[in-house]
C-alpha cells in the first residue's frame, strides 16, 4: 500500500536529486577552474608571453686596448646606416599587396600569395632607398640581403636599407629625412685601429659572432630571441682577452602583436661596454721597428729584460686590420693570404737560429768545463769533421781567438770545437734550461713554441735521418740543421742571458704591480761564473764596438748584440735569415731585442748589415723615449 | 563630426588642396594685426610734438652717422677679408642671401613650436630654408604661402639638424626638445664622440655644420652643460640650453642660398 503523500510538502526527490547533480557539475567546474588558474597558472603565463612577447639581444661594446702609456691602440668607431623597421611599414606593405593584386587581376594573371607578398615589398623598400637617393644625390640600390628571410626571422630587427653611410651623408638624412618618417638612422660600432697596419699581429682583428653571444642572465630566457650580431676575437690580443673585452649584452623584452609586429617594450636592460686592456706595447717603439722594417718579410721584438713585458713585436708583412671589420671580404682575404701576412712571424715563425745560438753553445761549453773564459783556439778557415769540411765565415781563418773574441767576430770554427768537445746533451740541456722548448708565458694564442725543436740523436733517428754525427753537433752549435725556434723564444732567452737567469716570462700585458716578474716559471740563476759571465758579454760587447754588429751601436749606451746569418733552403734557392739578439745597456740591462729578416733573394741580407740597424733604431727610441730618456743623436 | 568623417574619408589630394586653399586665405589674416600694429606705430609718431619729432629726428641722425661709420668700418674689414681669402685661395663664403622678414605669429606652447614670418615664396623663400637671428637659429622654413612662411624653431621635438661644437668639425646630431609655455626651449644633442669632455661648471657651444648644406658653418644653436655617457659607451648624450632670445623674436633672417636666388 502506498504511502499517502503530503501533498503540503515542498520536497521532491527528483529536484533534490537534480539540485545534487546541478551542485557536483558546478563543483567539478570551479574545481577546474581552480586547477587551471592556480595550478596551472605559471605553465598559462608562460605559454602567453612566449606567444605575446619576443626578445632582442644587443651585444655590448667591446672595450679598448691601450699601449703601455695610454695611447689608444684599439677602439671602436660608429657606423651608421639607413634602416626601417619593418613594423612601421606594414600598412604600406598591405596597400601595395592590394594595389598589385588588383592590378594583377584586372590584367588577367594569375595571382600568387608569395609572389605578391615579395613584389609589395620590394616595392615598398625601394621607394625608400630612391627617397634616401634623392636626398642625398646617390644611387643607392636595396641591398640584396633576402627581406623576406629578414621578415620570417629578423622582423623585430631593423632591415639595413644603405649601410656605411660617410659622415656627410648621415648628416644630410639626419636633417633632412623627418624625425618620424619609417626611415631610421641606425648606428653600430666597428673596430677601429688608429694605427691601420702597426701592430696588427699582436693586437688581433676580430670578426662577427652570430652564434656565441652571451645570453646567461638576460631576462625572458624561454621567449623566441633576435639577436644582433656580436664581434669576437680571431687573433692576438682581440682572441686573447676576448671575453674580458666583450661588453654585456643588453636585452629588450618586447610586446608583439598577432602578426609578431612589436609595439610596447616592457623591460629594457641596456648593454653595457667591455672592459679595456693594458697592453706592455710602446707604440712609438713599435711604429719606429716597423718603419725601419720597411716592406722586408720577418719579425722583431723588444722585451723590457726586468719584467719579460713586450714592448714592440713586428711581423712583417702585416695587414691593416680595419680592412677586416666588420667583415672580410673575400678580395682582401685573398690579397692577404697572396702576400702570406695572416702570419704572426714573431711568435709563429720558426727559424733556425743561425749565430746568435753561439751564446747558448759558449754557455754549454763553459758549464761543462771544455772550455774557460781564456780558452784560446784556432781558427784556419773551417773543420774538417768526419769527411766534410765545416767552413768559418772568414774563408782564410780568424787565426788564435779568444772566447770573447770569437764571439765579436761570430767564428764558427771556436764553435765547432767547444761543441764536439762538450758533447751535444751538454748543449741540449744548456738550450731547454734557456726554456727554447718551452711556452714563452706569452697570453697570446698563436705561439708555435710546441713546434720549436732542439735537435738531439732521438730526433734525427725519429725522423728517419740516421744516426747523430759529428757534423750535427757542429751544425747544432752555431744555430743550423734541425735547430727551429720562434724569435720571441730568442729574445725571452737573450732577456734571460741579460738579467743572468735561465727564464724570461713573456707578457703582453702591461703590469704595474710586477705580478708577472714575481711568479715562478722555472727560471734559476745562470750557472756561470761572474769571469765566464763577463767573457760572454765582454764578446757581445766588442760585437757592437768592433765586430759584426757595428751597425746597432747608440751613441751613449752600451750594447752587447751577437748577429747571425742562418741559411735555409726555399724552393731550390739558398737564402739567408738576419737575426740579431741584443740587450742595452750591457751592465745593467733593461732591454732585450731581437731581430730576423727574411732573405728573398741568395745573399741579399746579412746579420750586421740588414738586421742591426732595425736593432740600433728600436734602442735608440727607447732610450730617448724612457722615463729621464738620455739625449741620443 | 560629420566634418570630421569628411575630412578622414576625402582623398589626400583634395584634403593638400583645402589645406593649402585655407593657409592662403588665413594668410593675409595672420598678417594684419602685423600691418596695423605698423600703422599704429606710424600714428603715434606723428601725432606727437613738433619738438618731440625733432628730437627723435636728431636722434635718428646721431644713429644714422654711428652706422654709417660702423658701415665704413665693415666695409673696411669686408675688403681685407677678400684680400686674405685671395692670397689664401679660399671659397667664397657667400653662399646664402639674408631675406630679413618680421615675425608676426608666434606658436611656442607645449604642443606647438612655430612662427610665421610676413615674407613668403614671392620674396624667394622655399620649405627647407634655414631660418636665423641675431642670437643663433632660429628654425627651418616648413610651409611657405604667397606672402607668409611658417618655421618650426630650433626647439621642436620635429626638429633635427646636424650641428658640430665649436671649434670642432667632428659632426654631432642636434634635436629640438620642446618647451613648455613661459619656459626657454631645449634641445638634445647626440652622437657626441666619446672624448669630448665638459670641465665642471663650464658649457660648450653648439653650433651648426655645414655638411648637409642648409645651414653655413658656425652659427649658434645653444649651450652643452652637461654629457652623459650612453649605455652602449660609443657615443654622448647632452642636454643643449638654447639662448633665451628666441622667446621675444621680432625680425628674423631667411638664408636663401644663392644658387636658387640666381635660378
Amino acid at each position: 500500500m502506498d504511502r499517502p503523500r503530503d501533498i503540503l510538502s515542498n520536497r521532491n526527490p527528483r529536484i533534490e536529486a537534480f539540485y545534487w547533480l546541478f551542485a557536483l557539475a558546478f563543483l567539478v567546474l570551479i574545481c577546474a577552474l581552480a586547477y587551471r588558474q592556480i595550478f596551472m597558472y605559471d605553465e598559462y603565463v608562460a605559454m602567453g608571453e612566449r606567444q605575446s612577447m619576443r626578445r632582442v639581444i644587443e651585444p655590448g661594446v667591446r672595450g679598448d686596448i691601450f699601449d703601455r702609456s695610454g695611447k689608444l691602440l684599439v677602439t671602436n668607431r660608429p657606423r651608421f646606416s639607413a634602416v626601417v623597421y619593418f613594423n612601421e611599414i606594414r600598412l604600406q606593405f598591405r596597400e601595395e599587396y592590394f594595389k598589385l593584386k588588383k592590378s594583377k587581376i584586372a590584367a588577367g594573371e594569375k595571382v600568387s600569395y608569395s609572389e605578391l607578398t615579395r613584389e609589395a615589398r620590394e616595392r615598398v623598400l625601394n621607394g625608400y632607398v630612391e627617397e634616401i637617393n634623392r636626398v642625398l644625390g646617390t644611387d643607392y640600390k636595396l641591398p640584396d640581403a633576402d627581406f623576406n628571410k629578414h621578415f620570417s626571422q629578423r622582423v623585430l630587427l631593423p632591415f639595413p636599407l644603405v649601410k656605411n653611410l660617410t659622415p656627410k651623408e648621415h648628416a644630410i638624412l639626419a636633417e633632412k629625412i623627418p624625425v618620424d618618417s619609417p626611415i631610421q638612422i641606425y648606428t653600430d660600432s666597428v673596430r677601429y685601429y688608429p694605427y691601420g697596419d702597426c701592430a696588427s699581429h699582436v693586437l688581433g682583428y676580430v670578426r662577427g659572432n652570430f652564434d656565441d653571444v652571451e645570453t646567461v642572465g638576460m631576462p625572458g630566457e624561454n621567449l623566441r630571441t633576435y639577436t644582433f650580431a656580436g664581434k669576437m676575437g680571431c687573433t692576438g690580443i682581440e682572441k686573447a682577452f676576448d671575453e674580458h673585452l666583450t661588453g654585456g649584452s643588453g636585452a629588450k623584452i618586447w610586446v608583439v602583436d598577432l602578426d609578431g609586429f612589436q609595439y610596447d617594450v616592457v623591460a629594457d636592460v641596456p648593454p653595457t661596454k667591455g672592459n679595456s686592456v693594458i697592453s706592455s706595447l710602446d707604440i712609438d717603439i713599435q711604429q719606429e721597428m716597423e718603419e725601419r722594417f720597411g716592406d722586408r718579410k720577418g719579425a722583431a721584438i723588444a722585451m723590457d729584460v726586468r719584467t719579460g713585458e713586450v714592448l714592440a713585436m713586428v711581423s712583417k708583412p702585416a695587414y691593416d686590420p680595419n680592412m677586416l671589420s666588420p667583415y672580410i671580404s673575400s678580395k682582401v682575404y685573398a690579397e692577404i693570404t697572396e702576400r702570406d701576412a695572416w702570419l704572426n712571424r714573431a711568435t709563429q715563425g720558426l727559424y733556425p737560429p743561425g749565430s746568435t745560438f753561439k751564446i747558448v753553445t759558449a754557455c754549454a761549453g763553459l758549464m761543462t768545463g771544455v772550455i774557460e773564459p781564456d780558452s784560446v783556439k784556432e781558427c784556419l778557415g773551417g773543420l774538417k769533421v768526419g769527411s766534410r769540411i765545416f767552413p768559418c765565415n772568414s774563408r782564410y781563418g780568424h787565426g788564435n781567438l779568444s772566447l770573447s773574441s770569437a764571439i765579436a767576430h761570430s767564428c764558427n770554427v771556436y764553435f765547432y770545437e767547444t761543441a764536439l768537445d762538450c758533447d751535444v746533451a751538454a748543449i741540449v740541456e744548456t738550450a731547454k734550461d734557456f726554456g727554447l722548448n718551452s711556452w714563452t708565458g706569452i697570453e697570446l694564442k698563436e705561439d708555435a713554441w710546441r713546434l720549436s725543436i732542439i735537435a738531439n740523436p732521438q730526433y734525427k733517428r725519429r725522423r728517419g735521418d740516421g744516426p747523430w754525427l759529428g757534423g750535427d753537433t757542429a751544425n747544432m752549435s752555431i744555430g743550423q740543421g734541425y735547430m727551429r725556434q720562434t724569435p720571441l723564444q730568442m729574445v725571452c732567452m737573450t732577456a734571460s742571458f741579460a738579467s743572468k737567469r735561465t727564464r724570461t716570462k713573456a707578457s703582453i700585458l702591461r703590469d704595474s704591480s710586477h705580478k708577472n716578474t714575481l711568479e715562478y716559471h722555472g727560471a734559476e740563476k745562470l750557472d756561470l761564473s761572474e769571469s765566464q759571465y763577463a767573457a760572454i758579454l765582454e764578446g757581445m760587447k766588442q760585437a757592437v764596438r768592433s765586430g759584426t754588429c757595428r751597425s746597432a751601436a747608440v751613441d751613449g749606451v752600451e750594447v752587447a748584440a751577437k748577429s747571425g746569418t742562418a741559411q735555409v733552403m726555399s724552393e731550390g734557392k739558398k737564402l739567408a735569415l738576419a737575426w740579431m739578439i741584443s740587450f742595452a745597456p750591457a751592465d745593467n740591462p733593461e732591454i732585450a731585442t731581437v731581430v730576423i729578416v727574411e732573405g728573398e733573394e741568395p745573399g741579399d741580407v746579412a746579420g750586421g748589415r740588414t738586421a742591426g740597424p732595425i736593432t740600433g733604431a728600436a734602442l735608440k727610441k727607447y732610450f730617448r723615449t724612457r722615463a729621464g730618456g738620455i739625449n741620443i743623436e | 563630426m560629420a566634418a570630421l568623417l569628411v575630412c578622414l574619408l576625402a582623398p589626400s589630394a583634395l584634403r593638400h588642396f583645402t589645406s593649402r586653399v585655407f593657409s592662403e586665405f588665413r594668410a593675409p589674416i595672420d598678417s594684419l594685426p602685423s600691418h596695423l600694429s605698423d600703422l599704429e606705430k606710424y600714428w603715434l609718431m606723428s601725432a606727437g610734438s613738433k619738438r618731440s619729432l625733432i628730437e627723435a629726428g636728431r636722434d635718428l641722425a646721431r644713429l644714422n652717422s654711428a652706422y654709417e661709420l660702423k658701415l665704413r668700418e665693415n666695409e673696411f674689414l669686408k675688403s681685407r677679408l677678400s684680400r686674405y681669402e685671395k692670397i689664401l685661395s679660399m671659397p667664397t663664403p657667400d653662399r646664402f642671401k639674408c631675406e630679413v622678414a618680421r615675425v608676426i605669429r608666434r606658436e611656442v606652447n607645449a604642443w606647438w613650436q612655430y612662427i610665421v614670418i610676413r615674407k613668403g615664396s614671392a620674396d624667394g623663400i622655399r620649405e627647407g630654408y634655414a631660418v636665423i637671428y641675431a642670437g643663433g637659429v632660429v628654425g627651418r622654413v616648413v610651409k611657405t604661402t604667397v606672402h607668409t612662411a611658417t618655421v618650426e624653431l630650433v626647439s621642436s621635438r620635429k626638429f633635427r639638424m646636424a650641428a658640430q661644437f665649436d671649434g670642432e668639425d667632428r659632426p654631432v646630431i642636434y634635436q629640438g626638445g620642446g618647451s613648455f609655455s613661459f619656459r626657454t626651449g631645449k634641445g638634445v644633442v647626440t652622437d657626441v664622440p666619446g672624448d669630448v669632455r665638459i670641465a665642471s661648471g663650464e658649457s660648450l657651444r653648439l653650433v651648426t655644420s655645414p655638411l648637409a648644406g642648409t645651414f653655413p658653418e658656425g652659427i649658434f644653436i645653444g649651450d652643452v652643460v652637461d654629457l652623459k655617457t650612453d649605455s652602449d659607451a660609443l657615443f654622448k648624450t647632452g642636454v643643449v640650453k638654447l639662448s633665451e632670445g628666441l622667446d621675444s623674436l621680432r625680425e628674423v633672417s631667411v638664408l636663401v642660398p644663392i644658387a636658387d636666388v640666381a635660378k
